[in-house]
């Protein structure tokens, strides 16, 4: 045999040694090694001190960066919320949305807090709590006293509606009405694009449903015509078998509802978001 | 955007990212130029196990996207209980990768020696050791200077994808910024600080080539 192909077979030889000895160290280390589950995170988390919430801040109003590089954001409130509850200091991990069910998963992260929509495909991997909102795909906001001409979809052929850039309400604008329609894109919601409307540039605009009856409860001249799209919601992501963690954050969640003070901090928060 | 913001509050802090990403850049490089170095060794001087498996690791790491390394090793090794923060899995993910690389630019070098060098230093009764020390190595590492720097240039850019694990460089600091004000032009001025960082670099690159290069040797390296 040449040179060459005898490197070759011993190279292809060592791949699958190499490859046999990996897998069997693994499977030896699995059957020796428990798998780190331990008999409680919550007592993990205590013991440590620190709630680590795995976000990733490019959401806002969920999670973003604020003005003073600080985390800022619906989110963050109740991680902060959830930490105080046990008693822990909170520490947050940002990565990539794509990143957080690996990290989860890992270790890295106790908790996930990025808006994040319970589906099938996800819950096949980590467990989730119960939504700690509901909401639609957007909310179209008119003026009162026009409220009466705008009841669906189809009441906004023809109109110059405003929508916010890069948002999912934006892409429905563009798919549904994109060509009958005249769609203004705005860098903000406020103040820019409320007072397009109120000047009567704009005869709608399409903003995410829960900013949308914020800014309607706060500007008594506006009004929130209908919703667009299907409702669905966020809940607090958590790791399979983190039932300890995952009962404390229900009864958290189910109590911050309760008491109005869920609403509160989507409130105030918004409110913040709007005025940056 | 206002002009104003622009200046006084995007720029700035997308550049607070610079310094991360040259961080990244300088460890990942000299991980990976130490590993390079033992590796293209390892592949001249080593006996077949070793320069096997030393092919094995060359091809594993640039047959696989850097992604999946990092990926790899930022959430694959916690299952075997090995565990790093999100910084030092990039920095090893980028290095081990670069090392691969860095190893077969190291090695070409050595191997674009001709062979008359080798017989002439012989003849003149120097001993293996001598040889390489005294005749390829010096040669061997100006030829490789302009490749190396290239290498480095290509890791500026490939530390963009430590973002994926959350490590604040100029990447992820851009996207917190596009995602804050709406605003996707952002996305030209990270461009525009990446290409303030590489082109320096490029002629850095060029200046050294014609610093080291070899008398005489002039044809053999354009």
């Amino acid at each position: 045999m040449s040179r060459a192909g005898y490197g070759a077979v011993w190279l292809a030889v060592m791949l699958v040694i190499g490859a046999v000895v990996g897998a069997a160290g693994v499977m030896v280390y699995n059957a020796i090694v428990p798998p780190p589950q331990p008999p409680s995170l919550v007592d993990e988390i205590k013991s440590r001190g620190k709630l680590v919430v795995g976000t990733s801040a490019d959401w806002p109003p969920f999670e973003y960066i604020d003005a003073a590089g600080r985390y800022a954001g619906i989110d963050m409130v109740i991680a902060e919320r959830i930490a105080r509850e046990l008693g822990v200091q909170l520490e947050v991990k940002d990565m990539k949305f794509a990143a957080l069910i690996e990290a989860l998963r890992g270790g890295q992260i106790d908790l996930i807090l990025a808006d994040i929509h319970p589906t099938a495909e996800r819950e096949r991997v980590i467990d989730f709590t119960q939504n700690y909102y509901h909401a639609y795909d957007g909310s179209v906001v008119v003026l009162k006293g026009k409220a009466q001409a705008f009841r669906d979809e189809q009441s906004l052929v023809g109109k110059r509606l405003g929508v916010q850039l890069g948002t999912i309400q934006e892409g429905w604008a563009q798919e549904k009405l994109g060509a009958v329609s005249t769609i203004v894109s705005f860098d903000r919601v406020f103040p820019e694009m409320v007072m397009a409307l109120e000047r009567g540039d704009l005869d709608a605009i399409i903003v995410g449903d829960i900013i949308g009856e914020v800014l309607a409860r706060r500007d008594p001249d506006l009004h929130v015509a209908f919703k667009i799209g299907s409702i669905s919601g966020a809940a607090v992501g958590v790791r399979q078998g983190a039932e300890d963690l995952k009962y404390i954050v229900n009864n958290l969640i189910e109590e911050m509802i309760k008491t109005g003070e869920m609403s509160r901090i989507f409130e105030e928060e918004i409110n913040k978001w709007l005025a940056g | 955007m206002e002009l104003e913001t622009l200046l006084l509050r995007v720029i700035p802090y997308i550049l607070g990212g610079v310094p991360v990403t040259l961080q990244l850049t300088a460890l990942s490089f000299t991980l990976g130029l130490l590993l390079g170095s033992l590796l293209a060794a390892a592949r001249i001087f080593g006996r077949q196990p070793i320069t096997a498996l030393v092919t094995g690791y060359i091809e594993f790491f640039r047959g696989t996207p850097l992604l999946v390394q990092i990926f790899f090793i930022y959430f694959g090794l916690p299952a075997l209980g090995i565990r790093f923060d999100p910084f030092t899995a990039a920095m090893l993910a980028i290095g081990f990768n670069s090392g691969a690389y860095q190893a077969e630019i190291l090695r070409s070098a050595i191997k674009g020696i001709p062979e008359e060098q080798f017989l002439s230093a012989e003849s003149l009764g120097l001993t293996t050791g001598q040889i390489y020390r005294h005749v390829i190595f010096p040669q061997a590492l100006r030829i490789a200077t302009p490749a190396l720097v290239n290498e480095l240039v290509a890791l500026v850019k490939y530390t963009s994808l430590a973002s994926i694990i959350g490590v604040a460089e100029l990447f992820r600091k851009t996207e917190y910024m596009v995602s804050y004000t709406f605003r996707p032009e952002i996305y030209l001025i990270s461009a525009a600080i990446y290409l303030a960082i590489c082109v320096p670099a490029s002629q850095l690159s060029k200046k050294l080539e014609t610093r080291f290069a070899i008398p005489g040797y002039r044809r053999a390296l354009v």
